[in-house]
């Protein structure tokens, strides 16, 4: 874990937030400085109008003052509103310019980081964290500062009152920081191991209810119970832990401004039967104390220990937005596939560095054919489609496309070029002319419906109630498996790429429906380039070249159907084994 | 007014179930806020004399009793705080704790087509949020909001007792707070309740963008993806634009105006000139103040309480009709032990029912004990509902669907799903470790029997490769392992349980010829006195069964 925030880096991080709406944060600190003002003031201009009542009875000097009081008042409350109100303005732009900077580095994140991100994790960064920030602003920055002068106020003025007295309050007032001090450093740290235990329950939590059915079918309730229990009493002793920590810490303040008070009443007690203190002084000194106390409670204790807690998520924030992400990719060029002809040149990849999944992998395809991967499970067939997509770099050689080396290429035109169907296909909760337009945001309806009878899906949204604007996913219609890939095929086609990978796409289709689909793939990928990766012997033979990958090599390379023929590692992979398994 | 402690009590009623066992600590946390209430009402008295005696009276020898006074009213009051804390500790977390294990066991009861159409955003809102919030039942919304309506009526008792006709000025804007609150606060719960549901929405399209992220990049929909957000933080902020006005009425603005206004001001004015007519001390006056404070502070206590409730009410409603949710009818046959272990099917009549055509219209079949069987059959044949059916996902229309003699959809599921193994299209594999997802299918299974089960499948190598080993945690719906890999997994998993009867359906699709050969071997080497029902359309899965059944 690095190192800790300061108040100092929390404010650095936050100013380039502030920057942009600087004369709003002004104003808003202009108007609590008035309200400040107005704080400090009142007990004064109210001490006076005791005094005229116990001590002067004068009735028009009473009256003078009481209206001044007055309108000191009204004039406070509605300032009270305006500023309330204004903090909301304030909280939604600040709030969004935040939010939106988070989302859109998700958006770049490598695919390293988003294979391993937790989504519950992610989801209260995005929300929680983010409000924080403008807390952080307006409680530990605005009011703090606002406390601090009053607090200096206060102070002085209790002087002018009676010396002792402030001395008292100087007395104590260090002795109050320190104590505040002293508990910053376990508050943090309870603040911080809640927050992740809470962080690792919801990401688990939202795992078991996706997963119910499946946990039902399996009979595994019963691991499910006993780790929630599990988890719900790690929550609570945290949560107990931070409670009863905070409480104590309280108290002990608490107890510091008893004596503070105490040792004030008798110094009062002492000045008053000397015949110098009168009662308004009393009330005015009572107040003030109380005020300096209570600056001293909510300012430091609350503010620090708030800030601490708040700090720690800012700084969760920081790290996620300074992390690496997929702009660290060199390639600018945007790429142009004029003929769609692929080469793979010596190229090493290893997820981890002690396991190479790709080692002096070279290969060669013409624009406009059809190349089968093909291989068994794990050799690298669809980690050749993620590096050909720029999901990660390569540890060595290069790929080229119609002989420009994709780490030259931005990303956004190297995925334009390539499109890829993947077997678990994205569908969002929205109606089906919304996913289809996925493909291709600017599709008229007519290219839509096009792309839908290319791909064989067209008769069955036809027959829906509501056409394409029926609602997909949860509160609408469930699509079946192969339903879902051709509606990916359909998106394909919008997106019109030179280059098309199949990444197992029809692997979880019936015979009949992949015959139906291998006759929209001759149609599509007549002029283009395909890759196919799968394990299904028709989708192989559909291809005019088969590659065979083993050890993180090309091994044998042909037609299909000679390779059937001649290659013994190819007929190992699609004819049945008559030994013992593994 | 009422009807809200008609509601409270109704809530207690409801949540005394969960309580066995530590209800004594909700009486005991009702006492020591009593004890507390009496404490608030000690410590102006001391003030007064402090006031009208040592101050004005000059009286220094009291001056020590003031301090003593002040010292043991603090301990008292610390001591409480902490027993309080305790006891609430004790008394909502354990509710709390069989509150949720609840609704998570309604929810593992659900018809399963009911289930599909939940959204996970929401449910996680509801064990999470929603549960936490009836806690509030347990002490603020009941034993704070009694002590709150008390403190209001002794504190009457105290200032009619000191100053009868300023007592009558004061009290006016008691009824008034209340009023404001209540319309604000009806106000605020109707717009909570659409926010709730943008923020479902939300969280489900935010789930789905996180888990999707390889389409998303590969389809380049970066800046779709984030005109979406924008649209859903729009639509939260317009809410929020409606919700703070009322909200900072209520909660900051006219509490400001009662204090500066009619607290300070408008009360020393009139106390001020009644004190000028010789007829209330100062001490008094204070002390009034001081009473006065606490009679306000109860009152805007339980007119937020009550503000609270009505805008939590959507909340606590849809909590308690989770609870009561339909369950399925409890089926709680076993399995009897001696019966041979048949599959019959008899007469089957099915739809779905939104679709038009009848999926099974007098099916009959039977796989004895023992037999490996093939289904075929074109797509939309029903080769996946019969599955369903068959493991009593589905409940016939008519007809029967019997295992062991016993209808399907009369056996306890627990029982029948501990004897069936059942390996879908799509699997969904835990975002934890490869041991935790193991695990799920047998908790007490050791070393030995994960390795044997991984050992059947052909994944132990592979596990043993890993780094972390079996501690290895799988990403997002197991986006790091390749489909054969992951399928062989959820095929360990089976293993770790005996079975009577074993259904594949294209469970073997996403593995290439080679792996999916491997699998189907250790299929064989199964023994034979475990039924195989296999759904398929590849020759080689069919060679693994000793007939076929064909839907037509």
């Amino acid at each position: 874990m690095s190192e800790q925030m300061s108040f100092q880096g929390g404010v650095k991080f936050l100013s380039r937030y502030l920057g942009r709406h600087r004369r709003n944060f002004a104003l808003f600190y202009l108007g609590w400085f008035l309200d400040s003002i107005l704080t400090v003031i009142s007990p004064i201009i109210f001490a006076t109008m005791i005094d005229q009542i116990v001590y002067y009875r004068n009735i028009s000097v009473f009256l003078r003052v009481s209206l001044v009081f007055v309108v000191m008042s009204l004039f406070s409350c509605l300032l009270y509103f305006l500023l309330y109100t204004f903090h909301h303005y304030l909280s939604c732009m600040f709030n969004f310019d935040i939010q939106r900077d988070i989302f859109r580095k998700l958006l770049a994140m490598d695919a390293r980081y988003m294979s391993n991100v937790k989504s519950g994790d992610f989801i209260t960064t995005l929300h929680g964290d983010t409000f924080e920030c403008l807390h952080f602003v307006v409680r530990n920055c605005i009011h703090m500062t606002n406390g601090v002068l009053k607090g200096f106020f206060y102070i002085v003025y209790i002087y002018f009152i009676s010396i002792p007295a402030g001395l008292i309050v100087t007395a104590f007032v260090p002795v109050l920081i320190f104590a505040t001090f002293r508990l910053k450093g376990t508050t943090r740290t309870l603040a911080e191991k809640e927050r992740s235990v809470y962080g690792n329950y919801v990401s688990w939590l939202f795992e078991i209810l996706k997963g119910i059915p499946d946990l039902r079918l399996l009979s595994a309730q019963g691991k499910a119970r006993q780790d929630f229990t599990g988890h719900q009493r790690s929550l609570f002793s945290a949560k107990n832990r931070t409670g009863i920590f905070n409480m104590t810490s309280e108290n002990i303040i608490s107890l510091i401004n008893l004596a503070l008070s105490l040792s004030v009443f008798t110094v009062c007690a002492f000045s008053a039967a000397k015949g110098n203190m009168t009662i308004g002084n009393v009330i005015v000194m009572i107040a003030f104390v109380a005020a300096v106390t209570k600056e001293a409670r909510q300012f430091i204790i609350t503010n620090f220990m708030d800030a601490q807690a708040r700090l720690v998520r800012i700084q969760r924030i920081k790290q996620f937005l300074s992390r690496d992400d997929e702009s660290q990719w060199k390639g600018q060029n945007t790429l142009w596939v004029p003929k769609g002809s692929i080469e793979f040149n010596a190229v090493e990849f290893s997820y981890q560095d002690a396991h190479p999944v790709l080692v002096d992998f070279s290969c060669t395809i013409p624009a406009g054919s059809h190349f089968a991967f093909v291989g068994e499970s794990g050799c690298g067939k669809t980690t050749l489609a993620n590096l050909l997509i720029g999901f990660y770099p390569l540890n060595a050689g290069s790929i080229l496309i119609d002989g420009m080396d994709i780490a030259d290429c931005s990303l956004e035109s190297l995925r334009d070029s390539i499109g890829v169907i993947q077997q678990d296909v994205l569908l969002f909760d929205s109606t089906v002319r919304e996913n289809l337009l996925l493909g291709n945001p600017r599709a008229r309806d007519e290219e839509l419906w096009a792309a839908c009878a290319r791909s064989g899906i067209a008769d069955f949204f036809s027959s829906l109630p509501e056409s394409i604007d029926t609602m997909l996913g949860k509160g609408g219609i469930s699509l079946s498996g192969g339903q879902k890939q051709r509606l990916a095929i359909a998106r394909i086609y919008l997106k019109n790429p030179a280059i098309i990978v199949f990444d197992e796409a029809t692997s979880a289709l019936d015979a009949e429906t992949e015959r139906i689909v291998h006759e929209a793939w001759e149609n599509l990928l007549t002029g283009r380039t395909a890759i196919v990766i799968a394990h299904r012997q028709s989708s192989i033979m559909f291809c005019d070249t088969a590659i065979v990958i083993e050890g993180g090599r090309v091994v044998s390379r042909g037609n299909p159907r000679e390779l059937a023929e001649s290659d013994a590692k190819f007929r190992e992979l699609f004819a049945i084994k008559q030994e013992t398994p593994c | 007014m009422l009807k809200k402690v008609v509601y409270r009590i109704g809530m207690l009623k409801t949540l005394s179930r969960f309580a066995s066992g530590v209800k004594r600590y909700f009486a005991f946390a009702a006492i020591l806020t009593a004890a507390s209430l009496g404490l608030s009402f000690i410590v102006p008295v001391i003030y007064r004399l402090f006031v009208d005696r040592v101050i004005v009276g000059r009286e220094l020898a009291l001056l020590p009793t003031v301090v003593l006074g002040y010292f043991g009213c603090f301990m008292a009051d610390a001591l409480f705080g902490y027993a309080r804390k305790y006891s609430d500790y004790r008394l909502q977390n354990r509710v709390l704790f069989r509150l949720r294990r609840t609704l998570l066991e309604t929810w593992f009861r659900i018809p399963f087509a009911q289930f599909e159409k939940r959204n996970i955003g929401d449910l996680k809102m509801r064990i999470d949020d929603d549960a936490g919030k009836l806690t509030d039942f347990l002490g603020a919304q009941t034993i704070d909001y009694v002590k709150a309506c008390v403190t209001v009526i002794v504190a009457t008792f105290a200032l009619v007792a000191i100053e009868w006709r300023l007592a009558l000025f004061s009290i006016i804007a008691i009824p008034l707070t209340f009023y404001v609150n209540h319309r604000i606060g009806k106000r605020e719960q109707r717009l909570q309740e659409v926010n709730r549901v943008n923020d479902a929405k939300q969280d489900g399209w935010l789930q789905t963008s996180i888990q999707g992220w390889k389409e998303i990049k590969a389809l380049n929909l970066q800046r779709h993806e984030m005109t979406q957000y924008v649209r859903f933080v729009h639509a939260h902020a317009l809410f929020n634009s409606r919700w703070i006005n009322y909200w900072v009425m209520r909660v900051l603005v006219i509490p400001k105006i009662k204090d500066e206004f009619l607290m300070k001001f408008a009360l020393y004015f009139f106390g001020g000139l009644l004190i000028m007519g010789g007829k209330l001390t100062i001490g008094s006056l204070l002390v009034f103040a001081t009473y006065y404070n606490l009679l306000s502070d109860a009152v805007q206590t339980a007119s937020t309480a009550d503000a609270d409730l009505l805008g939590n009410m959507p909340f606590y409603d849809r909590i308690l009709g989770e609870l009561k949710a339909e369950n399925e009818k409890t089926s709680n046959l076993q399995i009897p032990a001696r019966a041979p272990r048949d599959l019959e099917i008899r007469n089957l009549r099915f739809s779905y029912p939104d679709a038009p055509q009848t999926v099974f219209d007098g099916f009959s079949a039977t796989v004895s004990q023992g037999e490996r069987v093939a289904i075929v059959g074109s797509s939309g044949a029903g080769k996946t509902t019969l599955m369903k059916l068959v493991t009593g996902m589905l409940r016939p229309d008519a007809g029967t669907v019997s295992w062991c003699g016993v209808p399907v959809s009369e056996i306890a599921p627990r029982t029948l799903y501990s004897r069936i193994g059942f390996v879908m299209q799509e699997n969904l594999l835990f975002n934890l470790s490869i041991r935790d997802n193991l695990l799920f299918v047998d908790p007490r299974a050791d070393q030995n029997a994960l390795d044997a089960a991984c050992g059947k499948a052909c994944i132990l190598d592979f596990i043993q490769s890993l780094p972390s080993g079996y501690d290895t945690v799988i990403g997002e719906r197991g986006v790091k392992l390749s489909g054969g890999q992951k399928q062989r997994i959820v095929l360990a998993r089976l293993f770790l349980r005996e079975v009577d009867l074993l259904i594949f359906d294209e469970a073997t699709s996403a593995l290439d010829q080679h792996s999916e050969s491997v699998i189907h071997d250790a299929i064989q080497a199964i023994g034979r006195s475990t039924t195989i029902i296999v759904v398929a359309h590849r020759e080689s899965s069919m060679r693994l069964c000793d007939r076929r059944i064909s839907l037509s």
